[in-house]
């Protein structure tokens, strides 16, 4: 058995590992990248199109050329990656049991970790799909590995479940290499992807979205040979008579991504209702010394707040192994609260705030408004707004705040989106 | 009889989507209604008269870490060129190793666009 000694361990060579490590390593500390795949890069080898890059590199970048320019970054430092590694334990005092094939198993002892391991597709089963067991029904990012990357053809006729950007990038994909698209099925009365994706790649080759629809049924023996679809009611119940049978070898599921969560399960590391670990603005556990960051923190949809959030946690991850000897802070810790229209907010916890104490908050609407208002709230008085021309639950809302100590009360300051205030008569 | 064309554009620039309608009669401009900023109606104009896309796209690889690489067009073509050019770049064949940014396909189908690499490729034999 090998046995290895490091500062700061990071779980997952996407683009949240690698932000992480390179920032981890530009404190001085040891660092080494865990990852399953041959290579680094995560999902954005596999997201071929563009629309990367343009907060952080201020330019549009395909998701492979995002992940080069972080991948060619390591060349310059002493960071340890293992790949085709898999990580199988995490403990709460840090250590790691990774296996591979050449070292067998791998005993790592880490002062620091950070969690990035991203997040999984939700499958048909999350959804219960009624209908055959068959060949042919894929998460569309599976679908899109298979092609992107691969070099397989997974479908001739498909039906895609769910108009997430995933799964109308792939009917634009599918359409491309020869597919025929039949149809998007979507339960929502809206494309729950962003207005680009569904012009450039449904209506630009005519591939009909269908709204306030589901799949009832899959019919196949051995492959799928076809789905029943039956528009819903306002509470995704199928109507009665408005049921249709349509063609396809293929039905690709595009319904929703959940983190990882099986390592940070094994550490003792609490959840919160993002789906991720419960954090504070460090980005920082339940369980000292373990960080997270990137999509198995939260869901995000932009790559560039991924790598900014993994850069926090790589450096504060860094800064824990110089300075673990910091002992509790003498304030209680402060607890942020979702309010109105706000689904969750990232972190849940602010444990150091001092004037200076710049914090990423990052959450999202429950409901799409216009004219709205981002309040930080505390105590009755609002401490910071921010104006948004539109918000909708597809897009992350993310603002960098610097609060002043004393006007936190009661320890608790709440998040919320609020109407833009009329100007109001004197 | 005047002969009116309209087109119905969906704007891609914002969160918003206004529907943008756009209308031509012989001889005078096209008018452009619906678009509450600048940009849309740029984008509405641009849609009307040449729409663009970027290619996006795989290539077959010999030799490499992985048998297809990603390729991008370095600058936007026109759309009804798209299905061509995925069709055209698709019976060559790239051999490893491939660095990003390397052009993999000069003035492609003569359009003045060239196909570039999105991402380095290793060769199987020197194994990164």
């Amino acid at each position: 058995m090998k046995e290895v000694a490091t500062d700061v361990a990071v779980i997952g060579g996407g683009p949240s590992g690698l932000a992480a490590a390179l920032e981890a390593a530009k404190n001085g500390v040891r660092v080494l990248v865990l990852e399953r795949d041959f290579e680094l890069g995560g999902i954005l080898q596999q997201c071929i199109h563009n629309g990367f890059g343009l907060r952080y590199f201020k330019e549009e970048l395909t998701g492979p050329e995002y992940a080069q320019r972080f991948i060619n970054q390591l060349a310059g430092t002493n960071i340890e990656v293992l790949r085709d590694t898999m990580v199988v334990d995490l403990k709460p005092d840090r250590s790691i049991t990774a296996v591979n094939k050449s070292d067998g198993v791998v005993m790592i002892r880490s002062q620091a970790v950070v969690l990035a391991m991203g997040c999984r597709e939700r499958a048909r089963g999350a959804i219960n799909i009624p209908g055959d067991r068959c060949a042919g029904i894929f998460p569309a990012g599976l679908a899109q590995r298979f092609v992107n990357m691969e070099g397989y053809m997974p479908a001739k006729s498909v039906v895609i479940v769910g108009s997430g950007d995933i799964g109308m990038i792939m009917a634009r994909r599918l359409t491309l290499e020869g597919a025929k698209v039949n149809a998007v099925v979507e339960v929502l009365p809206y494309a729950a992807g962003l207005i680009r994706n569904r012009v450039q790649c449904l209506e630009d080759y005519n591939i009909p979205l269908h709204l306030c629809h589901t799949v009832t049924h899959i019919h196949g023996k051995d492959r799928v040979e076809g789905v029943t679809i039956s528009q819903v009611d306002d509470k995704w119940r199928p109507l009665p008579g408005t049921s249709r049978y349509i063609e396809c070898d293929t039905v690709l599921f595009s319904v929703g991504l959940i983190p990882e969560n099986e390592l940070s399960q094994k550490a003792g590391v609490a959840l919160s209702s993002t789906g991720g670990p419960v954090v504070n603005e460090l980005c920082e556990t339940s369980v000292p010394g373990i960080f997270a960051a990137g999509n198995v923190l939260q869901v995000h949809d932009l790559v560039d707040w991924v790598t900014l959030e993994a850069q926090r946690a790589g450096n504060n991850a860094a800064q824990y192994v110089k300075d673990s000897a910091k002992g509790p802070t003498e304030r209680e810790r402060i607890k942020v609260i979702p309010g109105d229209n706000v689904g969750y907010v990232v972190p849940q916890f602010v444990d150091h705030l001092t004037t200076d104490t710049r914090i990423q908050f990052s959450f999202r609407p429950k409901a799409p408004d216009q004219n709205a208002q981002t309040q930080i709230e505390s105590g009755g008085s609002v401490l910071l707004k921010r104006k948004h021309p539109h918000v909708i639950p597809s897009e992350m809302i993310n603002v960098v705040a610097r609060l002043d100590p004393a006007a936190v009360k009661n320890e608790e300051i709440t998040v919320r989106i609020v109407p833009q205030p009329q100007k109001e008569a004197q | 009889m005047t002969q009116e064309k309209v087109a119905h554009i969906t704007c891609i620039i914002c969160p918003n989507g206004c529907q943008i309608t756009v209308s031509e009669r012989p001889g005078s401009p096209p008018q452009i209604e619906g678009s509450t900023c600048k940009r849309g109606m740029e984008y509405a104009g641009q849609e009307y008269r040449d729409p663009k896309r970027m290619l996006i796209t795989t290539m077959r690889v010999d030799g490499g870490t992985l048998p297809v690489i990603p390729v991008r067009s370095n600058k936007e073509l026109p759309k009804e060129r798209i299905f061509d050019a995925v069709e055209h770049v698709s019976h060559i064949a790239l051999r490893a190793p491939i660095k990003m940014g390397t052009v993999v396909v000069p003035n492609l189908l003569n359009l003045g666009v060239d196909v570039i690499a999105s991402r380095d490729i290793g060769s199987v034999s020197a194994s990164q």
